[in-house]
């Protein structure tokens, strides 16, 4: 019953993220770039099969799904020297490699006509799974493919799968840079609303927040997508933990965050993890010897959440995980039930060697992920007004009537900011009832 | 060599009686040929004169009486003969002369009569006594004709026949031992002689006046007694000492002497009260005899009990002891009675010895004595190490010698307890058929239970030099020999460790510092190859880690599995579970998670267990597992720490069970959530369950974290320092052992499975309406339908009114909120902080709060 995660990497940065992800972790377990178990690697007490499963020749294949609509990351993937990690059957470029040109709607539209060969790959991973617990989509949400192809994916594996959990990792754009996106707000929001309402957790990796603490901790100015990948591979590696090195409690993923995730609605997590050191990045240096309460205390110093956001007095913690105890003012926390830091402790991979003997990732369900949210917001309806770009949008079969879509999105994800504006006062518990 | 002293002595006694008769021939002699016949008669008469003219005298009173004697003495004009000669009289009557005999003169004249025939070989005499004696009995103013005539017969008989011992008795216990002071001899008789009755002092003055006033005898006859009476004042002095001397040699030996004989009655030596000795001899006698006294003691205590076999190897130890000191007590006997002899040989009174002297000799040896005897009294009721415990208390003693000679003693005495403590701490054997050593054995008890039941310690045979700590050293270093050789069938290491330490130590009393040293080096050598042994070749860690791994749920993936598998079948009646099935589970769990790189050995001994059926029970409460654990790491999995595991265990199952049933209502709600259109009928109750739902994930996951991390862990941290300092010895390793076994529950868990099972109850009924919840939802959302139809509406209402009741038992008022009360006013400062990571955000602290505001408000 080893609860298995599909992984569905999809667009240019999903694989990008996914790349660094799968490398880390088969450093961990001490799996070779050819998915064979290294010597040094027998001895068990970790749980490979999660995430991967064995081929009849032993090699240890992950559970993923790499799909793009362009060549250039997949291709850069298999000339890596993880090529033959990867079962080449999950693997799905699209046919004409052309891409979503950072079209929402295009990567959605697209995504439909090969729903079949997507769905028929995950069909046979999942028919391939004992028990599987979910799906894990890497993404960003601000360009073409991993928005709206994820999109896609996330409304139909809401069909298929009604029963089975759909986390998400979704890296959320810098909104303060400007990107050579130019129509991410449209994409961020159309993406929001099917993250609202057909995943049931979303974390969220703000580039903005990463790239200031690649800057701010790592003194690395203007970091690299590898770079910052890194990071996000870290993080993804480190939240994973539980799963695979198996412990008291925590033990799979629901465990892990049903007692995040009070209300299905309120399911975006952000995360903070210390102390990134020149392990995952190069040039880091690790300067400071920690300890379990000092990574605590750093886990909660907003510099080192990797969402950047703009906390009210009003905002809140719905829950926080950590894998290591501290102290944080009672008063953070919502008032309409208990809550408090919950703390596991997982093991270490013996594989991997790290300059720190304690690192730590908090997974938080706080209230100001609406700031990050509202951002979107305000860059959507600034476009919107000015009705700047919606051409290309309107070229695909769902925009081609109406924009309708757009403002369901839109109204999708202001009602997830109420709900978190209301989970930030008592009367939540009987939110949405007065309405009557 | 002891033993022929012992039957030597009564020849002594006999040799001293030769001596006494040699010297008191010469008295004898002069008594033997002075009193003749006649001088009987004369006297007879002479008293049968002063008795007519004694009766005639009214008399008034004993003062009075007695002036009137002394003048009459002062006017009579007698002879220094005839004055002697009353004297002697006197001294007769005034002697102590307790008629024995009936009081009938006739048979008095028959014996007299006899005894004349007897003695002159013809009856003319015997014929002129029966005349002279119808001629007393014609008297009629005698009235005490019997006593005048035993008084005659005894005089007589006592010159003939008897030895001069009695006869100089007689004389000096008259009270007249010192001529000097004749004022004062009534005094002196009654100080001495207490029992001298009154009438023979009377009858002894009344004597006086007619010796005074008849004719005395010639010069000639009366110097015999004059002369006896001479040398006996002279010569009863000396002699009495040197017979004192002689008496006391065997008063020494505790035999009675002739005059110093033993008094039962008052339990000591006492002169005989017939004689006179002066007082400060007398005082000497007394103090020498003192050494009889205790000779007695010890010499008794020896004999009884040196063949007496329940005494044990100590108390024969301790007699052989007591044998030898008396041993050479005896050579001083033999010296003293050297010097005796020497000195009435040469008969010189300078010859040296004297009482004082003897006193001064027997110094030590009294001192001896006595240190003897009072160990005698002590331990009579004692044995084994008790025994030398009360030796031992005596060494604490002032005076050198005191403890010297006593610590020799013990050195002695705890021979055979030292050899018995050498087998035991270098070969683990326990030889003590007396049951003197403090460590006791238990032959019945089984090998299983060898460490915890077998030995014990019998504090009271614990010697008392030797501290409680190192006793216990002590019981632990053989236990451990023991448990080394027959539990861990390693003998060869006890029999070299033996052989390579045994032989060059011989540990004996009096160096206790080093029997700590070589008790310490013992001690850590064996516990430590008793702890290696058990690291190793019984692998006590890693059955330390099995059990934290499979029975308090450390292997994440094993439970998980295994709570997979059995979940559902063990909601079924326990009756319908079959344990080769739930076997097949394990074995299944086993291969499916990491349990299967685990030793063979140790997943071999994880079994399944089923608890006794009771009626009505599901197959949760009577699933267990099971950790089989045989000699000889039971000793430390003993079967009460092995019921704490599954006590643990079981807490710890229903926990995840309620942990999993949270995570399946949670993932219902969760994927139903994004399924389903909104429902107006349901949305309340979704909504609300939802945040309970929540506030019982987040209650069992701080319960499950407090117990797992704060508590389990951190007392195996604990229990693996303990383990790594290596220090100590099997005991303290169970005792480390039990420590991280009670750290975890003890009140704590009982307290919280309360209130555990009580949320379960409520947790089943959630689980009913959220899957019939989910029906509803699930029927209608293909539809659209936003209503619930009205025929379903009545089924909703119990539901919806179910769900209230029980949110609100679990949470706040009832239950939840009293357990919180009780953890944060718990005296364990761990358990407070449970109550505040379960409140971290104070929720239930303000909504008690409140229900207090709105209960004072209705009160008002």
């Amino acid at each position: 019953m080893p609860r298995e995660l599909i992984t569905i990497q999809t667009g240019q940065c999903g694989n990008q993220i996914g790349m660094e992800f799968w490398g880390q972790l088969c450093a961990e377990h001490g799996i070779s770039q050819d998915g064979i178990l290294e010597d040094f690697a027998t001895e068990g007490g970790d749980r490979k099969d999660v995430f991967f499963y064995q081929a009849d020749d032993e090699h240890y294949i992950p559970r993923a799904l790499l799909l793009d609509l362009e060549p250039r990351v997949i291709n850069n993937i298999l000339a890596s020297k993880y090529a033959n990690l990867y079962n080449p059957e999950n693997i799905y470029l699209s046919k004409d490699g052309g891409g979503a040109g950072n079209i929402w709607a295009y990567g959605f539209s697209q995504a439909e006509k090969v729903c079949e060969d997507i769905f028929e790959m995950i069909d046979r991973e999942a028919d391939g799974s004992d028990s599987l617990e979910g799906f894990m989509l890497l993404h960003s949400i601000a360009g073409g493919t991993g928005s709206g192809m994820g999109s896609f994916l996330l409304e139909r594996l809401n069909e298929r799968y009604p029963k089975k959990l759909i986390q998400t990792y979704s890296v959320f754009p810098n909104n303060e840079e400007v990107s050579d996106v130019v129509v991410q707000p449209y994409n961020s929001i159309l993406t929001l609303k099917r993250l609202t309402e057909n995943a049931d957790c979303v974390i969220v990796l703000d580039n903005a927040a990463l790239t200031r603490i690649a800057s701010d901790r790592l003194h690395i100015q203007n970091p690299t997508f590898a770079q910052t990948n890194q990071l996000v591979s870290t993080v993804m590696s480190a939240s994973t933990t539980m799963l695979r090195y198996p412990g008291y409690m925590n033990n799979d993923l629901v465990g892990m965050i049903a007692s995040l995730i009070p209300t299905p609605k309120c399911h975006y997590l952000m995360t903070a993890y210390t102390p990134f050191t020149s392990d995952q990045v190069e040039k880091a240096k690790s300067v400071r010897k920690t300890t379990v309460l000092d990574v605590m205390r750093r886990l909660l110093q907003p510099k080192n959440k990797m969402v950047s956001t703009n906390p009210s007095k009003k905002s809140c913690y719905i829950s926080v995980l950590n894998i290591i105890q501290g102290e944080a003012d009672p008063t953070d926390f919502i008032p309409w039930g208990p809550a408090s830091i919950q703390v596991a402790l997982t093991k270490k991979s013996p594989y991997v060697q790290t300059s720190h003997r304690v690192s730590g990732l908090m997974l938080a369900n706080h209230t100001s992920i609406t700031s990050l949210l509202k951002r979107t917001c305000d860059h959507y309806d600034r476009f919107r007004k000015r009705g700047a770009f919606l051409e290309q949008y309107k070229k695909e079969d769902m925009f081609a009537d109406n924009l309708e879509e757009f403002d369901s999105a839109r109204e999708s994800v202001q009602n997830l900011i109420k709900e978190y504006e209301a989970c930030e006062s008592p009367d939540y518990i009987h939110y949405g009832i007065a309405k009557d | 060599m002891n033993l022929n002293i012992t039957n030597n002595q009564p020849k002594v006694p006999l040799n001293s009686r030769l001596v006494g008769n040699t010297s008191g021939n010469s008295v004898k002699a002069i008594v033997a040929n002075d009193t003749s016949f006649e001088r009987i008669a004369k006297t007879l008469q002479l008293l049968v004169k002063y008795l007519l003219r004694a009766s005639s005298k009214p008399i008034v009173d004993k003062d009075k009486r007695k002036t009137l004697l002394d003048n009459e003495f002062a006017d009579t004009d007698l002879s220094t003969h005839e004055r002697q000669m009353h004297e002697y009289c006197i001294k007769i009557l005034g002697s102590r002369m307790t008629p024995s005999k009936v009081n009938d003169e006739i048979h008095v004249s028959e014996l007299i009569k006899k005894k004349l025939i007897r003695e002159n070989k013809s009856t003319e005499q015997a014929l002129r006594f029966t005349t002279l004696f119808a001629k007393l009995q014609s008297q009629s103013m005698l009235t005490q004709r019997w006593a005048i005539l035993y008084f005659l017969l005894s005089i007589s008989d006592s010159s003939t026949t008897r030895d001069t011992i009695p006869l100089d008795y007689v004389f000096s216990s008259g009270g007249l031992y010192e001529p000097t002071v004749k004022e004062t001899s009534e005094d002196s008789q009654n100080r001495f002689m207490p029992n001298i009755p009154s009438s023979s002092t009377a009858s002894g003055a009344k004597l006086k006046t007619p010796i005074s006033n008849e004719n005395p005898p010639t010069a000639e006859e009366s110097l015999p007694p004059d002369e006896i009476l001479r040398n006996q004042s002279t010569a009863k002095h000396e002699i009495s000492e040197d017979l004192l001397l002689r008496d006391i040699v065997f008063v020494f030996q505790g035999i009675d002497g002739q005059y110093i004989k033993f008094n039962r009655e008052t339990d000591s030596y006492n002169i005989d009260p017939k004689i006179i000795v002066n007082r400060p001899t007398r005082d000497l006698v007394i103090k020498l005899s003192e050494m009889g006294l205790l000779y007695g003691k010890v010499d008794n205590f020896v004999k009884n009990k040196i063949n007496d076999s329940s005494i044990g190897l100590v108390g024969q130890a301790f007699c052989s002891a007591l044998q030898r000191e008396l041993t050479d007590y005896f050579r001083l006997m033999a010296i003293l009675e050297t010097q005796i002899t020497k000195k009435v040989e040469t008969g010189s009174s300078k010859g040296g010895l004297s009482l004082k002297r003897v006193l001064v000799w027997t110094q030590d040896s009294l001192a001896k004595l006595r240190i003897m005897s009072v160990l005698v009294n002590h331990c009579k009721e004692h044995r084994g190490g008790a025994l030398v415990s009360i030796i031992y208390k005596y060494t604490n003693h002032g005076d050198p010698f005191t403890q010297k000679f006593i610590n020799d003693m013990l050195e002695e005495v705890s021979r055979p307890f030292y050899e018995m403590l050498t087998r035991w701490i270098y070969e683990g054997e326990l030889e003590d058929p007396f049951e003197e050593f403090f460590v006791k054995c238990d032959d019945d008890v089984e090998e299983e239970k060898l460490w915890q039941l077998k030995y014990s310690i019998r504090s009271d045979m614990q010697p008392t030099f030797i501290s409680t700590t190192l006793a216990k050293k002590i019981f632990s270093i053989g236990k451990s020999l023991n448990f080394i050789r027959y539990s861990c069938h390693d003998s060869d290491w006890v029999s070299t460790q033996n052989q390579e330490t045994g032989s060059e130590k011989l540990l004996k009393y009096g160096d206790i510092i080093a029997l700590e040293n070589s008790i310490d080096a013992t001690y850590t050598a064996t516990s430590k190859r008793l702890l290696n042994i058990l690291y190793s070749k019984y692998k006590l860690m890693e059955h330390l880690t099995a059990l934290k791994r499979y029975l308090i749920l450390g292997q994440g993936d094993f439970i998980q599995y295994l709570m997979g598998q059995l979940g559902p079948g063990l909601s079924n009646p326990a009756n319908t579970l079959h344990r080769h099935n739930l076997t097949g589970t394990l074995e299944a769990a086993i291969r499916a998670s990491n349990a299967q790189y685990d030793d063979p050995e140790i997943l071999r001994r994880l079994d399944v267990r089923l608890l006794e059926v009771s009626p009505g029970e599901c197959g949760w409460d009577v699933f267990s597992l099971d950790y089989h654990v045989d000699s000889p790491i039971n000793t430390i999995f003993t079967p009460q720490a092995m019921e704490e595991y599954l006590r643990l265990f079981n807490f710890l199952w229903r926990l995840k069970r309620v942990e999993y049933g949270l995570s399946d209502a949670w993932r219902r709600q969760t994927t139903s959530a994004r399924n389903l259109a909104e429902i107006e009928e349901l949305k309340r109750d979704i909504n609300s369950s939802r945040v309970v739902c929540n506030e019982m994930i987040h209650f069992v996951y701080q319960l499950q974290y407090y117990i797992l991390f704060e508590v389990i862990e951190c007392s195996w941290d604990e229990l693996v320092t303990d383990i790594e300092k290596k220090s100590g010895d099997l005991d303290s390793l169970i005792e480390a052992h039990n420590r991280y076994l009670n750290n975890n529950y003890l009140e704590r868990v009982s307290t919280i499975i309360a209130y555990i099972l009580q949320y379960m109850i409520a947790l089943e009924e959630l689980y009913k309406f959220a899957a019939n919840s989910d029906n509803y939802e699930f029927k209608y959302k293909r539809n659209n339908a936003i209503r619930v139809p009205d025929n379903l509406k009545d089924t909703l209402k119990p539901i919806q009114q179910k769900l209230a009741d029980i949110s609100l038992n679990f949470k706040a008022i009832n239950e939840l909120m009293n357990f919180l009360t009780s953890l944060a006013h718990h005296h364990d400062t761990d358990l407070r902080f449970l109550s505040v990571r379960l409140d971290f955000n104070e929720f239930y602290h303000h909504a008690s709060e409140k229900e207090g505001n709105n209960n004072k408000g209705k009160r008002v």
